[in-house]
């Protein structure tokens, strides 16, 4: 999967998926479900676009009904993931708002519920990225919105979504290789990826006694909208060509781990973190 | 998927899958292939029981054509595999032999090209284990043999197979979760498991630009003939109790990675690990 990125930028955060040129890919052509998630109910943050955008058709298309939350500001792309989580066949509920606010989480969680009658995954997805060239150039806002959205929406989403969860069901959170590598000019962002990967396996081990296995993904260098709402327009076009492979990945060479993780492929998998990341070795 | 492992115990190695109480399970019932590796060609060595069993029959559950490299005294174990593999409608070449030995690499690999032209995925699974209590007592003849089996032959195996392997084919080793954490009874094949998870992310970069991915799987307790013939009854008893999910997985919670790995759901993966230990928490 080749990818040519032309130079762009966007202003305001979070970025919108409509706006990038080339559009990412949701899910591959030839990418046949399998009933590996059949008649599950699935919660995934920031559902509207990027990673999880293709989470949602990925996983409609295996079977699941799908709600997703997002901002007021990406209403299309809601709308058009909404669209195509309808053509595999399923449902998919919006559920616009503000992750940065406790009620707003527990919402998301009842809404579900309501809905749908039960819930069975929740991918904890939604993450802010900020770039900030000094320690000292970062605003406390910024820190704090990074910290509200990245890593207490995923206490928060998860603490509301236990009660309803059963053995044999699952949480998957969106952590980062920046986890593992930090990085120079995006010290909140990765320092809560490294919160989101340590939550996961002190949450696996929490959790294990009710049969509800937890794990994380951590992308390497993938085209969504965060990309080009975080850094300049010239970095863009160098975006994904320090990896080994050279390239950017899409959303769907990330999503069919998802769901792995997500079905009983993964059954004796929990605590656990998978890599798509064009072959960067990780080892904390 | 819960297990009771009775005490027993096999004298003779590599121990025979047929002769375990109770069966593993290879593949569950409910498992859906969805051409993941449709028309495929598959080498997997040690391919007669235990993993290399399951990742058989998921493969051709799959769409793939496999030959698999045994032991001669797996023979009995070889033949239900290949039974398994056509009655998923596809092909099993069998191929027993010493994989200590240049000559049968050579020999399997003049086979396999003969019969198939190419090979797409190799996996690299055979292996055996001596437990030895005392460091000291481990006769260097013991030595030699884990890692001539479970490394050497998996450098030559790999570098006679790779003149005919192409872009977008991959190799899959199997490693384990004690490359990660070592194991006072086991250092030899211990030692050898951390040299599989280096030489899986040497070579991922290796051949990185010829678009050959290179991942490898590290189990944890997996109920497999490799643990009767190696452990006392009351070792087998207790067998995986000591992992956080409390219980030994079945080859069939491994085999599905094999097949994430294999296919295009992994094509922005290479020099990773996926852990599949019932919840023990490795640095990866």
């Amino acid at each position: 999967m080749e990818t040519k990125i032309p130079p762009q930028h966007q202003d305001l955060q979070p970025g919108i998926e409509a706006e990038l040129d080339p559009q990412p890919k949701v899910i591959r052509y030839l990418y046949k479900g399998a009933n590996k998630l059949k008649d599950k109910v699935a919660l995934i943050t920031g559902g509207d676009s990027g990673i999880g955008r293709s989470v949602a058709v990925h996983f409609a298309r295996e079977g699941a009904d799908v709600a997703i939350s997002y901002t007021d500001r990406e209403e299309v792309d809601a709308q058009k993931t909404k669209e195509l989580v309808e053509a595999e066949g399923r449902r998919c509920l919006l559920l616009p708002g503000d992750i940065r606010q406790e009620t707003y989480c527990k919402q998301i969680v009842e809404a579900t519920v309501n809905e749908y009658g039960k819930l069975n995954i929740v991918v904890n997805n939604a993450g802010l990225q900020l770039q900030h060239q000094t320690l000292e150039s970062i605003p406390d806002e910024a820190l704090l919105a990074t910290y509200e959205t990245n890593i207490y929406s995923f206490f928060r989403v998860t603490k509301a979504a236990v009660p309803h969860l059963h053995e044999g069901d699952s949480i998957i959170n969106t952590t980062s290789v920046t986890a593992y590598q930090g990085r120079a000019d995006l010290l909140e962002y990765s320092s809560t990826k490294g919160a989101i990967m340590t939550f996961t396996r002190a949450l696996s081990s929490n959790l294990v006694e009710k049969g509800i296995r937890v794990n994380a993904v951590a992308p390497g260098p993938i085209w969504t909208p965060l990309n080009p709402a975080s850094v300049s327009a010239k970095e863009v076009t160098q975006f994904g060509q320090d990896v080994p492979m050279k390239r950017p990945g899409q959303p769907s060479e990330v999503a069919p781990a998802y769901v792995f993780l997500a079905s009983e492929d993964a059954s004796y998998i929990t605590g656990q973190v998978l890599h798509p990341n064009g072959g960067t070795i990780i080892n904390a | 998927m819960e297990i009771e492992t009775k005490p027993q115990h096999q004298d003779a190695q590599p121990g025979l899958e047929h002769e375990m109480d109770p069966q593993p399970i290879y593949i569950r019932d409910t498992y859906q292939g969805a051409d993941k590796l449709k028309d495929k060609i598959a080498v997997i060595t040690g391919g007669d029981s235990g993993i290399g069993r399951a990742v058989s029959v998921h493969f051709a559950r799959e769409g793939a054509d496999l030959a698999i490299i045994y032991h001669p005294r797996e023979e009995e174990d070889a033949q239900k595999t290949k039974s398994l593999v056509e009655a998923e409608g596809r092909l099993c070449l069998l191929l027993p032999g010493d994989l200590k030995s240049i000559s049968f690499i050579r020999e399997a690999v003049g086979k396999i090209i003969s019969t198939y032209h190419h090979v797409n995925i190799l996996v690299n699974n055979a292996a055996n284990h001596v437990e030895q209590k005392e460091f000291t007592d481990m006769p260097d003849e013991q030595m030699l043999q884990t890692f001539e089996l479970n490394i050497l032959a998996m450098f030559r195996l790999t570098k006679n197979l790779l003149p005919h392997m192409q872009a977008y084919d991959c190799i899959i080793n199997t490693t384990s979760v004690v490359s990660y954490r070592g194991s006072k009874a086991l250092i030899d094949y211990a030692s050898t498991k951390g040299a599989v998870t280096a030489f899986t992310r040497s070579l991922s970069q290796n051949l990185v630009d010829r678009h050959i991915r290179v991942n490898a799987v590290a189990p944890g307790p997996i109920w497999t003939p490799l643990i009767v013939a190696t452990k006392t009854p009351e070792e087998v008893e207790k067998f995986g109790s000591d992992v956080p999910m409390k219980r030994p997985g079945q080859p069939a919670e491994l085999a599905p990675a094999y097949v994430f790995l294999a296919s295009e759901d992994a094509s922005y993966f290479t020099g990773q690990v996926i852990h599949v230990n019932g919840g023990e928490v490795v640095n990866s």
